[in-house]
């Protein structure tokens, strides 16, 4: 009797063990270069200098999908344009005390030079401090730390975002319209800095439009479509959501089309990653704002290559221009998250 | 005179047993009065089946935990179960168009993590909180694997089940009722139901007595794998998308409906219906706080009261009897 229980058990794991290896095989492409760091010390790709450089690359969250955006492009980039650097990513995991735990290995690894996504831009200070004085410098990639300025930084001003975003609102938006809001979760650095360029290009500049409500979405598809499912009961007319991201306006457009009220009912937001760029080019999202992952991991990557080769080691603060998305330029879009593989 | 006394203890004693016995039930009733008044949208039948199909994913995981904390164990790993399995159920939809098939790979990556975490926790005596923690890392981790990351996007007709209708009904809100009536005929009607009872309200007698204890509990894993795949499958359609993100913190999220529910840590105590108004409980106190527009800090800080309130009265209302009332 036991032993045929665990003989089942044993063609269940099995099958478990096979689900797994399928899994492996179908997404090889996209993740067999996050390896650890021992791996990253292969001397393979050495250019005609022969050196081979060692760049760590500390990504956000790899369940982020910019965050994986910016770590495939860096890792594409790196073979294509660079092929003296070694790239090795580690995953952040959303979280600070992992992020600080990341850094410290990649310093005992010691690597030419660090990547940094950060997670967080007050704590992830005396880490990168702590990298520098043992003689490794580190390139921010998608938002500053508070350094005053002592390390190069890749971002895009996340007002700026929010700007291009309202605006195109402000355009749109009928005479009296009424808006919701969905921000971010409280107290981020990219969700404050959208609201505030909400409020400078939309808000400030249409005085006749109406925020019905405002609430935290943090970021969640599946919050964002509870959430406007409940205004949708509170409020009759609602002319639109603007939304600190794409992903909650995504589930506030989900909410609308359920509910049927969808006749002159625009939907903004802000990333434009390939979900968004589908639902804009199925006229369902109205407008999003890209902050370019690729440009972003390209410049990050030219300043690390300066860094390592002596080219410049002085600090360089790179400003990758935000790129609003609508109908009329989304096909251009589409075809850059094909050749990422992000659209099959 | 005496009898008049009598007739009073009486009826004393009917009140006292209607709430002890449905006290959980009068805060739900209660809620739902005060809700109605300070909401004119809260009894359009367009939002109570807006709230019933907003709790259905978290209710129909709730009802997996039931039976496992009543048998005296919990599964930390439906969140990250619901995200497996959705995705791979939206990609076996993607490879065949059958929305059936899709549903059984659900049901199946659910029933085999249960499988799993049944084995460890009877084979090697493992706590069952250690084991699901580890499955909640690893069915995550393997659904980040297999999508690197990125969410399966223009899913097609798969959204129908989680947005789609039969007549009135929403689909998740069939499968959720689907699954009480499941959860309630094993706890009232099968001798699972009974061992369940028994092994969580001790454990050594049951052995004693002869209930196959080990293969009970892999069962129960089972089941409440199966649930979190059937779930797992109607958020993907939901959110009419293949999230690899999707879930996370949802267990808690159901367990709180259990506890509410009346469901017991310490094993052997919980009912379906319970948990069933547990879940209400919470989605309505979402609901009304969105509808009443109320800050989200303030939100959190009203839930947490709300959620300690309603265990506490129905904790006091149960244990009248046994302790000496103070005048």
């Amino acid at each position: 009797m036991k032993k045929a229980l665990i003989k089942r058990l044993l063609a269940g794991i099995l099958a478990v063990v096979m689900v797994m290896g399928m899994v492996g095989c179908a997404s090889s492409g996209e993740s067999s270069e996050t390896s650890n760091l021992s791996a990253g010390k292969t001397s393979e790709g050495s250019t005609s200098s022969g050196k081979t450089y060692n760049v760590v690359f500390i990504a956000k969250a790899l369940s982020d999908p910019f965050s994986t955006w910016l770590s495939t492009s860096i890792e594409k980039i790196a073979k294509e344009k660079y092929p003296n650097i070694k790239v090795s990513t580690i995953d952040g995991q959303n979280a600070v005390d992992k992020q600080i735990a990341a850094m410290e290995t990649a310093v005992s690894q010691k690597p030419d030079c660090i990547i940094l996504q950060m997670v967080d831009s007050v704590a992830m200070v005396d880490p990168v401090n702590a990298a520098r004085e043992a003689g490794i410098q580190t390139v921010m990639v998608n938002g500053a730390i508070d350094d005053n300025g002592a390390n190069s930084t890749v971002d895009s001003n996340p007002e700026e975002q929010g700007k291009l975003m309202a605006a195109k609102a402000a355009e749109l938006l009928p005479k009296n319209a009424n808006i919701v809001i969905m921000d971010g979760p409280a107290g981020n650095w990219h969700s404050n800095g959208r609201r505030a360029g909400v409020k400078a290009a939309l808000l400030d500049v249409r005085s006749d439009v109406k925020v019905l409500a405002e609430k935290e979405a943090n970021w969640n598809k599946d919050e964002g479509m509870a959430l406007m499912e409940d205004w949708l009961q509170t409020f009759p007319k609602i002319d639109a959501v603007i939304s600190m991201n794409d992903n909650m306006s995504l589930g506030a457009l989900e909410a609308v089309k359920a509910s049927g009220k969808t006749e002159g009912f625009t939907a903004y937001g802000v990333d434009g990653l390939a979900d968004a760029c589908l639902s804009i080019d199925a006229g369902e999202l109205t407008a999003s704002v890209v902050q370019d992952g690729y440009a972003q991991a390209e410049a990050a990557l030219k300043i690390a290559n300066d860094i390592v080769t002596g080219a410049n080691t002085q600090v360089q603060l790179i400003d990758v221009p935000a790129v609003l998305i609508t109908k009329d330029n989304v096909s251009e879009w589409l075809q850059k998250h094909k050749d990422n593989g992000f659209i099959k | 005179m005496k009898s008049d006394e009598k007739a009073a203890a009486t009826k004393i004693s009917v009140i006292e047993t209607i709430i002890k016995k449905y006290g959980i039930y009068l805060v739900l009733l209660v809620m739902i009065i005060i809700s109605a008044i300070i909401s004119p949208n809260f009894f359009d039948s367009k939002n109570l089946l807006n709230i019933a199909r907003q709790i259905s994913v978290t209710t129909i995981i709730a009802f997996g935990q039931t039976l496992l904390i009543i048998c005296g164990m919990i599964d930390l790993s439906s969140g990250s179960v619901v995200a497996l399995s959705g995705v791979l159920g939206v990609s076996v939809y993607m490879a065949t168009g059958s929305l059936l098939f899709a549903i059984l790979v659900g049901i199946l990556i659910g029933a085999v993590t249960g499988i799993i975490s049944g084995f460890f926790v009877t084979k090697y005596k493992m706590p069952p909180f250690i084991v699901t923690m580890a499955m909640q890392l690893v069915a995550r981790g393997a659904v980040y694997l297999y999508t690197g990351g990125q969410p399966i996007y223009q899913i097609g007709d798969f959204k129908k089940l989680g947005q789609g209708s039969i007549g009135f009904m929403p689909i998740p809100v069939f499968f959720m009722i689907l699954v009480a009536v499941c959860s309630w005929v094993i706890l009232n009607r099968m001798r699972l139901g009974r061992y369940l009872y028994a092994i969580g309200g001790n454990e050594d007698a049951s052995r004693a007595s002869g209930i196959h204890v080990g293969s009970v509990k892999i069962l129960a894993f089972v089941i409440s794998g199966v649930f979190a795949g059937v779930a797992g499958v109607l958020l993907m359609g939901r959110l009419n998308a293949g999230l690899p993100q999707a879930g996370i913190n949802y267990e808690f999220d159901a367990i709180t409906a259990a506890i509410i529910g009346g469901t017991s840590f310490t094993g052997g105590i919980g009912t379906a219906a319970g948990t069933l108004v547990g879940a209400f409980i919470m989605g309505i106190l979402n609901n009304i706080l969105n509808l009443m527009n109320v800050q989200s800090y303030v939100q959190q800080i009203l839930k947490g009261v709300i959620i300690v309130a309603a265990v506490a009265i129905d904790i006091s209302t149960k244990t009248r009897k046994s302790k000496p009332v103070k005048m």
